[in-house]
């Protein structure tokens, strides 16, 4: 069961010219579909992985997207696809106006370092064998944006931009703690001065304590540099701090996309809402409380994903029209889209009971 | 209530090449039958090494003093097959990834069996019967079916409820859960969180739960102790320390959640610098070097020390000033 791919996306994109007629978007992705082959049962029959599945966005700039989603959501195969880390299979992805997609792999080149990429491993993430020296200089070596000369130099202002002192310049990454090495990690991607940073789970692996260090570090780079963020994570009280505009994604589709406040103060997508209840606060009164998780059984597989609407068969509002027909992501106010065919009535009813915001 | 598991003292040393790991130092803690107490801590803080006191599982290098005592009975000092016995039987084990700690290329059926057989003597087709009853009590789906599954045709969510159908499979008095929810997803981590609860309560276990987040044991903690460097900084009832922390750590620790401020615009509140390095612990305090409210006094080593009932913390605040409300940590 599949819905038309057009039905939806013309209304987000109206929508959306209508919001801001002024500002291109930087980074604007259009009907996104990633879909992978795999083999199930030892070869015998093929099945198609939908791990994107007609993703339209839009990246302004200096503004963060905040990406939500759980695993097989497909956040993280959107992130490599926007840099040609992962074959598309169709849709088109215009940095400033260009269709970076259409490039080929050298005319691709420049158009690299305009957006980078912070991974969520920060030790795989760098050569183990490399100092901070090699690891830095390598970008403005890559993409000729410094002398040799000049090399050392780059380095100790890059290190002194994310808070580690250039002192540090000739060891190893492997003798730094995860929050040094994600700080590396966040200076490799300013090298050379990209307009775009996508990170994806980019502290999930760190401390918590630690965490707020990195989250503050690239907050303070953004008012600085001037940069864009596609944030991706997992956790809505991170992307709540990141974000000032956050897509939902739910089996390779965005379920709701909004302004931050609106999505924390009313998400008018069930998944969203059940998300927002499912993560555990720092309060033992209102856990102890908790009867029942919010969200029932599991992620259905991409390769093989229930009818109609994705999430019907762990929704608690599904109804029988959700097994049959799949809502398409529709304006349900200015600026704010849900795929739920319930989604008015969400609103009507919304507001106080559920919100991480109205404390 | 009857005391469970009663940790004493506990001290535990690794000697690598020249230098000295000191892991865990003087921890103190009991479990009572029914209950739950949260050990919380970032990497490096001894939380694990704790956990593998307990179960004797160090490695022999480690020097380990002190005393763990499940039901009066001392556990340090057992020999390999005693302690082989506990571990199952007695005390139940659930960790992080629930991947490692499943035999890939044996069926669901047999490993949740295997310690029926091992430690209770049971039939292969008892056991297997048992074991069905065990998945449906873990919220297995038809559980029977499942018996000849493998690990990787269950998700992450279904595989840690494997692990805890073994866990529990011989009654055990003790279940120790290290990081249970760490690798899974949110939607999944609230089940299973609810999972534990509703055992702890109809089995009546005595839960050690382990995380690095303060989030995830406020549903299900009767007892907090927190850890850092080695050391607890504060230790007591749940809702004490929740709700009055009073080692600036814990409340760093709290403060840094990202959805716990009320501004979203705002700075996140961070602890500046980095967990300390084990081989060299620092003189006095080891909070100190990261610590807003550091003075001259924190360079003698603080103890625990008693707040009001129950509740201690190890640090040289007056009281009056370790019991301020947790957003008054320093966001200097």
């Amino acid at each position: 069961m599949q819905s038309e791919p057009g039905t939806g996306q013309l209304e987000v994109q109206e929508a959306a010219e209508q919001e801001a007629p002024t500002q291109p978007p930087l980074l604007d992705v259009r009907d996104l579909r990633v879909y992978y082959r795999s083999f199930a049962g030892l070869g015998r029959h093929r099945v198609s992985v939908r791990a994107v599945d007609g993703v339209t966005l839009a990246l302004r700039a200096g503004e963060t997207l905040g990406v939500v989603g759980e695993s097989g959501s497909g956040k993280s195969t959107l992130a490599k696809s926007l840099i040609r880390l992962e074959p598309v299979t169709s849709g088109d992805v215009h940095l400033d106006g260009t269709d970076i997609l259409a490039l080929s792999e050298r005319a691709f080149i420049p158009m690299r370092k305009r957006i980078q990429m912070i991974f969520q491993d920060s030790l795989n993430s760098l050569n183990p064998r490399f100092t901070l020296a090699d690891t830095l200089a390598e970008p403005f070596i890559v993409h000729h944006l410094a002398s040799r000369g000049e090399l050392r130099h780059k380095v100790a202002d890059l290190l002194t931009s994310v808070g580690l002192s250039p002192e540090m310049m000739d060891s190893r990454v492997t003798e730094l703690s995860g929050g040094q090495r994600q700080r590396v990690n966040i200076a490799r991607a300013l090298a050379p001065t990209p307009d775009i940073i996508i990170a994806d789970e980019p502290t999930s692996s760190l401390d918590v304590s630690v965490q707020a260090q990195v989250l503050n570090l690239m907050r303070d780079l953004q008012q600085q540099l001037g940069m864009s963020y596609l944030f991706i994570s997992h956790d809505l009280g991170v992307v709540r701090r990141m974000a000032s505009q956050v897509a939902v994604m739910y089996l390779g589709k965005i379920v709701e996309m909004t302004a931050r406040d609106s999505i924390y103060s009313r998400p008018l997508h069930p998944y969203t809402r059940a998300l927002m209840l499912a993560a555990p606060r720092p309060e033992p009164r209102v856990e102890r409380q908790r009867q029942q998780a919010p969200i029932p059984g599991e992620v259905p597989s991409a390769s093989a994903p229930p009818s109609g609407c994705r999430f019907h068969p762990r929704c608690s509002m599904a109804r029988d029209v959700c097994a049959v027909e799949e809502p398409p992501l529709r304006a349900i106010e200015p600026g704010h889209w849900s795929a739920c065919h319930f989604a008015e009535e969400l609103r009507a009813e919304s507001s106080q009971e559920v919100s991480l915001a109205g404390q | 209530m009857t005391t469970t598991l009663a940790v004493q003292d506990l001290t535990v040393r690794f000697r690598t090449g020249r230098s000295v790991v000191h892991a865990v130092n003087g921890v103190s803690f009991s479990v009572d039958r029914g209950r739950t107490i949260a050990i919380v801590g970032e990497s490096g803080s001894g939380k694990s090494v704790t956990c593998l006191s307990v179960l004797g599982l160090l490695p022999t290098t480690a020097e380990v003093r002190g005393s763990v005592q499940l039901e009066g009975r001392e556990l340090l000092t057992l020999r390999e097959a005693e302690a082989r016995s506990v571990r199952g039987r007695e005390i139940g084990l659930v960790y992080q990834d629930p991947m490692a700690a499943l035999n890939p290329v044996r069926t669901i059926g047999a490993q949740v069996s295997e310690p029926l057989r091992l430690h209770l003597g049971m039939s292969r087709r008892e056991a297997m019967a048992r074991a069905a009853e065990l998945l449906d009590t873990v919220g297995i789906p038809a559980a029977h079916r499942q018996l000849k599954s493998f690990p990787h045709e269950f998700s992450g969510g279904m595989r840690q409820r494997v692990v805890i159908a073994m866990a529990i499979a011989c009654q055990p008095k003790v279940l120790l859960a290290d990081e249970p929810t760490t690798a899974l997803d949110v939607s999944i981590q609230a089940q299973i969180l609810e999972l534990l609860k509703t055992l702890t309560r109809e089995l009546q276990l005595s839960l050690v739960l382990v995380s690095h987040d303060m989030s995830v044991v406020a549903g299900l903690a009767d007892e907090v102790l927190v850890m850092y460097g080695g050391f607890v900084a504060e230790q007591g009832d749940a809702l004490q320390v929740f709700e009055h922390p009073a080692h600036p750590y814990t409340r760093g620790l709290l403060a840094s959640i990202p959805d716990s401020a009320p501004d979203p615009d705002a700075a996140l509140v961070a602890i500046p610098g980095q967990p300390p390095d084990m081989r060299a612990i620092p003189e006095g305090c080891v909070f100190r070097a990261r610590c807003a409210y550091a003075f001259d006094r924190c360079v003698d080593r603080p103890t625990l020390s008693p707040l009001d009932d129950g509740h201690e913390a190890a640090c040289w605040l007056e009281p009056e000033v370790k019991v301020a409300e947790r957003t008054g940590y320093g966001t200097a």
